[in-house]
């Protein structure tokens, strides 16, 4: 594997994006960087920008109103990146597949900008954040060399 | 104050505004107000009860939109409900936002979800609704398509438009 | 014949300041895991961090002025790396070095900052913009007191304005030297700003405004910002040491191993103030580098002179 790939699987940074979640996840992503799970000893950090990160962690299905925002989101990501699903919502809509502002699972929304994307699942309501890691550990593991 | 107590100050002062009151359980009380005298009753609960607003909640029933303005007595746990209507086919209620500001937003929500229109609000903007979504779609209504029956594109907002029944 | 030593002097120099700058980064942040009972990154993370960045692809927005905003983390980066040379110059050769080179080095040390300013500016983000002004008035606060502490070691140090003569010189009179000891505590606190670190790291690693200055920032740029910060974190704990406590010196075992402590315990002190803090608002610290240090430094100076 190349220095390139090697050099992005162990230094990851992490973009935290909320297309209409009910905060659970979001609870759970943030206790994935606290002191007790310590992601950093992955290089996983925070990034302020979107432009600075590696992954995209989405959290919750994407509504009318977020979804034109999360697809600039991911075109403002400096490529090559992976976008993490966090939670049943984002992976396939939830429970709130049949609401009248649903407008797309996150996995086609970002589709529809970047066919090529690398998109990991990570289910549950909300995932335990040990769920979490393992999800970012399998979307690296799919980044071509 | 006890449920009793409060039960017949309320009655002794509504009783010129033509409501029905009563109590379903130990901490609740519930008090149907005709539209016209909402306003007023909202502002005695709110200056000479003492109450605060916890939420306002509405419903689509067929005949007509509900809208229940829910206050609580934290000194004693009682919840007042107080349930006024809003009529076909204009549905218009008067704002109790120019009472307390408190009401502001709710009724912006109530507004957006079910059209009831509030009249005199200071600020009688879309709040939750996304920019796009068209005007006179209320999804919270019941004649509101269930999601099976649209096409599932994101161009269903479109569709909607034009597809939109009345009852 | 000297002047052939430039090229090689200056790459060699880059090139220790950077290791030695992602060496001081990872103690960094394992001295700040290790403090947060946590386990910390691996010895590789600030390298892994900086190729990373080289990879990604480079993106500028369309609101940007083009060239400054892609010039400025290079020029940075010069500023740094010129400043390292003179400072390993002088700390290698002793009795190099000429009269006013503590200015040169000042003034070169400064330009980092400065690119930050006109970088954000250049962004065409208004977050930018306001980071931008934030980091111009950290860099109106603390360059008032590290300037006068700067001019009481010389003084009490009876040298010109020359590092190698800083370097060497022994003060023996008392209070001359509590005068370079408060100018040394002064000193670190101002590094603390100059770095960008908590408590003073107002401008640059907020998550309130986006992470400022560079949040338009992505690939090469980005990773030569990360590079100059980086030899930042190496450059100024010895320019201070160079200043106030006779540098670096590996000429016998027990120098080599003064100046490795001397190095370690400024790097320590930046640290542990780090995570014992919480980051202030931009007018508490300007008050606090106006109002608290610069009296301090001016006491400094006044018992330099006695």
């Amino acid at each position: 594997m190349g220095l390139k790939t090697w050099a992005l699987k162990k230094s990851i940074w992490l973009y935290h994006a909320n297309v209409g979640a009910c905060n659970n996840c979001d609870i759970e992503i943030v206790d994935c960087l606290t002191p007790r799970y310590d992601v950093e000893r992955f290089g996983m950090l925070l990034a302020g920008s979107p432009r600075h990160a590696d992954a995209l962690v989405v959290s919750g299905i994407c509504t009318c109103q977020a979804r034109p925002r999360l697809q600039e989101l991911y075109r403002q990501m400096a490529k090559p990146c992976v976008v993490l699903c966090i939670g049943g919502c984002a992976c396939s809509g939830g429970i709130f597949r049949a609401c009248y502002h649903f407008d797309g699972p996150v996995d086609k929304v970002i589709r529809e900008v970047d066919p090529e994307a690398i998109i990991a699942y990570v289910p549950g309501c909300p995932p335990k954040p040990e769920a979490i890691i393992a999800g970012a550990v399998k979307a690296l593991s799919a980044i071509p060399d | 104050m006890e449920v009793d107590e409060l039960l017949q100050d309320l009655e002794k002062r509504l009783e010129s505004f033509g409501i029905s009151i009563f109590c379903r359980s130990p901490k609740r009380i519930y008090v149907d107000v005709p539209p016209q005298y909402s306003r007023e009753v909202n502002r005695i609960m709110f200056e000479e009860f003492e109450c605060r607003l916890a939420t306002a909640t509405g419903m689509d029933t067929s005949s007509r939109i509900e809208v229940l303005y829910h206050y609580c007595l934290d000194s004693s746990g009682i919840v007042v409900t107080i349930r006024t209507w809003a009529q076909k086919p204009d549905y218009t209620l008067e704002s109790v936002a120019t009472v307390f500001p408190g009401a502001n937003f709710i009724e912006r929500e109530i507004q957006d979800l079910l059209g009831v229109r509030f009249q005199h609000h200071p600020d009688p903007r879309r709040l939750i609704l996304a920019d796009n979504w068209p005007e006179g779609v209320y999804p919270l209504r019941r004649d509101y398509p269930a999601r099976k029956q649209r096409k599932e594109t994101p161009e269903f907002l479109r569709e909607l438009t034009e597809e939109v029944t009345t009852p | 014949m000297i002047y052939i030593w430039v090229i090689p002097a200056f790459v060699a120099a880059t090139a220790g300041t950077l290791l030695l700058g992602l060496l001081s980064k990872w103690i960094d942040r394992k001295v700040t895991a290790r403090v947060q009972w946590r386990v910390g990154p691996p010895w590789y993370q600030p390298l892994a961090d900086i190729l990373k960045l080289l990879g990604k692809e480079t993106l500028a927005p369309d609101g940007s002025r083009g060239t400054g905003f892609l010039f400025m983390p290079l020029l940075g980066f010069a500023a740094v790396s010129v400043a390292a040379t003179i400072l390993w110059w002088i700390t290698l050769r002793p009795g190099s070095g000429f009269i006013g080179d503590v200015i040169v080095v000042l003034y070169l040390l400064t330009i980092p900052a400065l690119t930050i300013v006109l970088g954000g500016s250049s962004s065409g983000n208004p977050l930018a913009a306001v980071g931008a002004a934030r980091e111009a008035k950290l860099l109106l606060a603390y360059e008032l007191p590290l300037l006068l502490v700067i001019l009481a070691a010389i003084i009490g140090a009876d040298t010109s304005f020359a590092l190698g003569a800083l370097k060497q010189s022994e003060t023996v009179h008392i209070l001359p030297t509590i005068g370079c000891v408060l100018g040394f505590i002064i000193a670190v606190l101002c590094m603390q700003a100059k770095l960008g670190l908590v408590p003073f790291d107002i401008a640059e690693a907020d998550c309130e405004i986006a992470t400022g200055p560079f949040i338009e920032y992505s690939g090469v740029p980005l990773a030569l910002i990360h590079i100059t910060k980086a030899m930042m974190l190496a450059v100024l704990p010895l320019f201070i040491i160079t200043i106030f406590w006779n540098g670096l010196s590996f000429g016998s075992v027990l120098g080599i191993f003064a100046s490795l402590g001397k190095y370690v315990l400024v790097l320590v002190l930046l640290v542990l103030i780090r995570n014992t803090n919480p980051r202030v608002r931009i007018d508490h610290a300007l008050r606090f580098f106006w109002f608290l240090l610069t009296p301090l430094a001016v006491i400094a100076l006044v018992l330099s002179m006695l």
